[in-house]
């Protein structure tokens, strides 16, 4: 159930598009005060937003090998597998998932060798009786979503 | 700047595992707690946003603003369709993550859902317009973890 309006909605669209974004900039922009601004933003952290973060171009900063593995694991290994995912540093995201698989994990590494070891590693240590490899070629849309508040604005107008 | 050759240094490692941490954090902040002039961090900053290395980017618990619905796709098409599904997949607005990929399959996406009819109305469109030969569709029941790689600097070696 939402629990906000859209025009809080573009409110956040504004975060999403640019996390650093000046509560000045933004309050020019949606002619919301910037008190407000700030309150909702004090309001919403630790509750609708779940992390302010930077993201990555992991390719030009070195890190050449990028891969989403979906895996189903032996249930006796399930949560097991899961704390080890959870620690290792090359993890950049885990999700549970159904369909067949227990994990969808994004994998980042410097090259494909080193990702390769991984997954032989992990595979020595669980039972994986399910795999499913895609290795990501080029990054289209990286969170896109409610991420243009131009477009968002339109929405509420009309 | 340049980094592909070489390992990032420790200026770098700790402003962008800051960012990674908190991605409003102020930057006279990471400067002190690191003993690092503020104006060099500023520059540090800038020349990472310019040369599209970083982005920041606010995480939002898209189930508590009504989408309780989130699936990855993989899906495939065929040499002649792939530009049009690309092209259709880039104006959904309910995507929020798209990648090319190898593996079999073309495309791997991250689609968001109000409801699960609007999710099944997304698949239709997709089987009427012809776009993929094959798709394989995953519901995430939890999110475990979501960019952590890089928030801390032994990360980077």
């Amino acid at each position: 159930m939402r629990i906000i309006s859209e025009k809080e909605l573009w409110l956040l669209s504004h975060f999403r598009q640019n996390a650093r974004e000046s509560l000045t900039k933004i309050s020019r922009n949606t002619k919301v005060p910037v008190s407000t601004i700030f309150d909702k933003l004090k309001h919403y952290e630790g509750n609708l937003i779940k992390k302010h973060t930077t993201i990555l171009d992991f390719t030009k900063l070195g890190f050449l090998a990028k891969a989403q593995a979906m895996l189903q694991l032996s249930p006796s290994q399930r949560e097991e597998a899961k704390e080890f995912l959870l620690k290792c540093d090359n993890v950049n995201s885990l999700y549970k998932i159904n369909n067949g698989y227990d994990y969808l994990i994004e994998f980042i590494f410097r090259d494909m060798r080193e990702l390769e070891d991984f997954i032989g590693e992990f595979e020595k240590k669980f039972d994986v009786r399910k795999k499913q490899l895609f290795y990501i070629v080029d990054e289209i849309q990286r969170e896109n979503f409610m991420a243009n508040p131009e477009l968002m604005k339109i929405n509420i107008n009309n | 700047m340049k980094m592909n050759d070489s390992k990032m240094n420790d200026k770098e490692k700790k402003l962008i595992s800051s960012l990674r941490k908190n991605g409003r954090e102020k930057i006279k902040k990471i400067a002190e707690d690191n003993n690092i002039p503020v104006s060099t961090m500023f520059d540090l900053l800038h020349r990472l946003e310019d040369k599209g290395f970083i982005e920041h980017k606010t995480h939002i618990n898209f189930e508590k603003i009504g989408y309780p619905i989130k699936q990855f796709f993989a899906v495939k098409s065929t040499p002649s369709t792939r530009d049009k599904l690309k092209n259709f997949l880039e104006t959904k607005s309910n995507i929020n993550n798209l990648h090319i990929i190898n593996s079999g399959f073309d495309f791997h996406f991250e689609a968001l859902f109000k409801n699960q009819k609007e999710a099944q109305e997304f698949q239709e469109l997709l089987e009427e317009r012809s776009l993929t030969t094959e798709k394989n569709i995953y519901n995430v029941i939890d999110t475990l973890a979501k960019e952590k790689f890089m928030t801390e600097e032994e990360h980077f070696d």
